[in-house]
């Protein structure tokens, strides 16, 4: 990254206290079917925001699309108001967007811990991090300078050599990097309330249990924006509700906002300031809760016309 | 298409989630055992386990059993030891299942032989065996990065199979870029290694040499996988979407797993070629890739006592079997075994080999997916606070 320290402005600033994730019309097309018609959504920064809408309206869809799980057919992204569409997934989480999957998909063969410092992952240093201005960009150093210029082949075999390094002589650096992952790691499952579960594999988790261990890899990113696709899926309500109390916990205490896919009505009437109804691929609906629940759209999209339009909405799409 | 790829992914996941999970823990006679001496180490901070193993190892030679039959066979299996560490990094850690290992120790035991023999035709340059070692190392991770280049977008069978292309490939360069290998002939009077006068040659010092070399591997490669290169593999097995939504460049830890697989199977290859001072391309076909994978899975995938032991079971035990000795010890069942010469056994089993080694992947695969030492995590050390 070239960008010099100096660039930040105040009219940047604000447009990041305005909106923490932005998208302007954007369309996801698979083979004839149209699963996101140019969506608008403005999510603001420590918000929880609802993604509602029937079986297929696109709401994973829209996630895929945003965590980089698919290139957008056209239409952007932003997060804080940066430019986020077109980079690869890895550099979307390390910009600062983290998810859960409607399907739980866990590291199973791994321990818990391990699931979540795969998330701490980019946190963690590499020898000569100095060397490869990993950690300190802005850096004027000779050395830096020089390995900027390198051609990219040989710059990412250098990156290949010090991440081997790194990992078998363990330098001081990347030993300590190592070890605050691992205390903030365990930190985040204590938050998840899966203390003393660090060396169980992920598969040996309950449901419920793999769901905690799902936030909290998804929080190790130190994410801006988090994405959780439907966590209170096949909860009973015990469950369900402290699932909801540990996603008020995340915005409140971690600062994370949150938008959030979710079927239970109560759920999302309860713990949401705005939600986005989406149809279809299409937006029909934002604003409160008071106002979704009032909206003639959105009792339309759930209730109404769509048995008379052949059927199988109601039926769940793999 | 798309969804029968997913679903036999899915179930794909699922196996190797029971492989490597609870059953492992529960079905494992040693776990118990393992448990104590992992605690006994924690307490006096002291590798014990290994310390033993390299003991016991190193004084192999002076046993009075092992004469340079044993040595020879040793040997042999150290190298297999090698390059099954250098696989357990592409098929056990990352979970890219690559038949065509044979391609890395094709590509160090011709980097040296290229370099080093009297025969070679082009580039002959009296290189050291021992200043080798990261010539071969280097060059072995740039073809196996090379190689893994093409591969990345693919996964589970299609990636099996551009592998198994490669190498062959490699095999049928060697005998055709005549100008520089020298063809079917191959290359010969490759300098054994020498150090200050010190000509590696008796075969204890050649065992002791692998020992130690694969000791020290074993070592770098734990490290590796202890590191967040190593989980950052494990994940990629696991779920490489995941992998690359958690923050895991994916396409770099494919290469390196890709890199440092080669390198360390580049370095087999020297062994190789250091030892019997001799390369043609006939050493170098598929059943080198079959041999090391079988050793990986049968070890148990992602497990280095696994790799060792897969490699005495496949590569030393057929050797064995064909002692006199041992059709003297299975001639003692001729009495009670009718209508047949017990004493051949032996000998009948190690020419069956292959079918034998058939029926233990089938056997392994159905009632031990894990293998037979399943792999153990690296242990997490975590803060006091939180501790258990
Ligand atoms: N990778 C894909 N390829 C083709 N069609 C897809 C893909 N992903 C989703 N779809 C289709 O897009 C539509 C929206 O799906 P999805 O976003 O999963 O809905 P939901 O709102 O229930 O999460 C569905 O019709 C689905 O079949
Ligand atoms: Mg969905």
């Amino acid at each position: 990254m070239a960008t010099s320290p100096a660039e930040p402005t105040l009219r940047d600033e604000a447009a990041t206290a305005m909106t923490r994730l932005r998208t302007r019309s954007l369309t996801m097309r698979f083979e004839g079917l149209v699963a996101l018609d140019a969506v608008d959504l403005e999510v603001r920064p420590g918000a929880i925001h609802g993604l509602i809408g029937p079986n297929g309206a696109g709401k994973t869809t829209l996630f895929n699309v945003v965590t980089g799980y698919h290139r957008p057919t056209s239409g952007t992204i932003e997060l804080d108001g940066r430019r986020i569409d077109g980079l690869l997934r890895h550099e979307i989480a390390e910009a600062g967007v983290s998810r859960t999957f409607q399907n739980i998909r866990l590291f199973g063969a791994m321990n818990v811990i391990e699931n979540v410092l795969v998330g701490r992952h980019s946190k963690i240093a590499v020898a000569g991090v100095e060397l490869a201005g990993r950690m300190r960009p802005h850096s004027d150093h000779r050395a830096l300078a020089a390995v900027r210029a390198l051609p990219s082949a040989p710059r990412a075999m250098l990156h290949g050599l010090l991440e081997v390094a790194g990992a078998i002589a363990q330098p001081p650096r990347v030993r300590q990097t190592e070890r605050a992952a691992i205390e903030h790691c365990a930190e985040l499952l204590q938050f998840v309330g899966l203390v003393g579960r660090e060396h169980e594999l992920a598969n040996n988790l309950s449901y419920g249990d793999q769901r905690r261990l799902e936030l909290a890899r998804a929080l190790a990113t130190d994410p801006a924006l988090l994405l959780l696709d439907e966590p209170t899926a096949g909860m009973n309500p015990a469950e369900s509700a402290s699932v909801v109390r540990l996603v008020r916990r995340i915005r409140d205490e971690l600062g994370v906002t949150v938008l959030l896919i979710e079927h239970a009505m109560s759920v999302v009437m309860g713990v949401c300031e705005r939600i986005t109804v989406l149809d279809y691929g299409r937006k029909i609906a934002e604003g409160t809760p008071a106002e979704i629940q009032g909206n003639a759209a959105v009792i339309e999209a759930y209730l109404g016309t769509s048995a008379a339009q052949g059927g199988g909405r109601a039926a769940p799409r793999a | 298409m798309r969804e029968l790829q997913e679903g036999a992914d899915r179930r794909l996941r699922a196996w190797r989630g029971r492989a490597a999970g609870g059953a492992a823990l529960a079905a494992q006679p040693w776990h118990a055992a393992r448990e104590r001496l992992r605690a006994a180490e924690e307490r006096t901070r002291l590798p014990i386990a290994n310390v033993l193993v390299l003991v016991v190892a190193l004084s192999l030679p002076f046993w009075p059993v092992i004469d340079s039959r044993w040595l020879r066979i040793l040997v042999l299996v150290g190298i297999f030891v090698v390059l099954g560490l250098g696989l357990n990094i592409v098929v056990g850690y990352a979970g890219l299942l690559d038949l065509g290992f044979v391609a890395f120790f094709a590509t160090g035991a011709y980097t040296y032989a290229i370099l080093s023999s009297p025969a070679s035709p082009a580039l002959q340059a009296d290189l050291n065996w021992w200043l080798a070692i990261p010539v071969v190392l280097a060059v072995g991770s740039v073809v196996g990065v090379l190689l893994g280049l093409p591969v990345l977008p693919l996964r589970g069978d299609y990636l099996a199979i551009v592998t198994l292309g490669f190498g062959e490939i490699v095999r049928i360069l060697l005998l055709n870029v005549v100008g520089l290998t020298n063809g079917a002939q191959g290359l010969f009077n490759i300098p054994r290694p020498e150090f200050a006068g010190w000509v590696l040659e008796a075969l204890d010092h050649w065992y002791w040499v692998l020992v130690l070399a694969s000791f020290i591997l074993a070592f770098a490669v734990g490290r590796m996988r202890a590191s967040r290169m190593g989980r950052a593999w494990e994940a990629i097995r696991e779920d490489e979407d995941v992998a690359a939504g958690m923050g895991v460049n994916t396409v770099k830890y494919k290469l390196l797993a890709f890199a440092m697989g080669a390198a360390i199977g580049a370095f087999g290859g020297l062994v190789f070629a250091g030892f019997f001072t001799f390369v043609n391309p006939s050493s170098f076909t598929l059943l080198v890739s079959i041999n090391v994978l079988s050793i990986v899975v049968i070890g148990g995938m992602g497990s280095t006592p696994g790799v060792v032991l897969g490699a005495l079971i496949l590569i030393g035990l057929p050797e064995v079997l064909q002692f006199d000795e041992t059709s003297r010890l299975l001639s003692l069942f001729n009495p009670i075994v009718p209508f047949a010469d017990t004493s051949l056994w032996g000998r009948q089993l190690a020419s069956a080999r292959f079918i034998v080694f058939g029926l233990m992947l089938v056997a392994v695969m159905a009632l031990r997916p894990q293998g037979i030492f399943a792999a153990a995590r690296p242990q997490v050390r975590l803060p006091r606070a939180s501790g258990r």
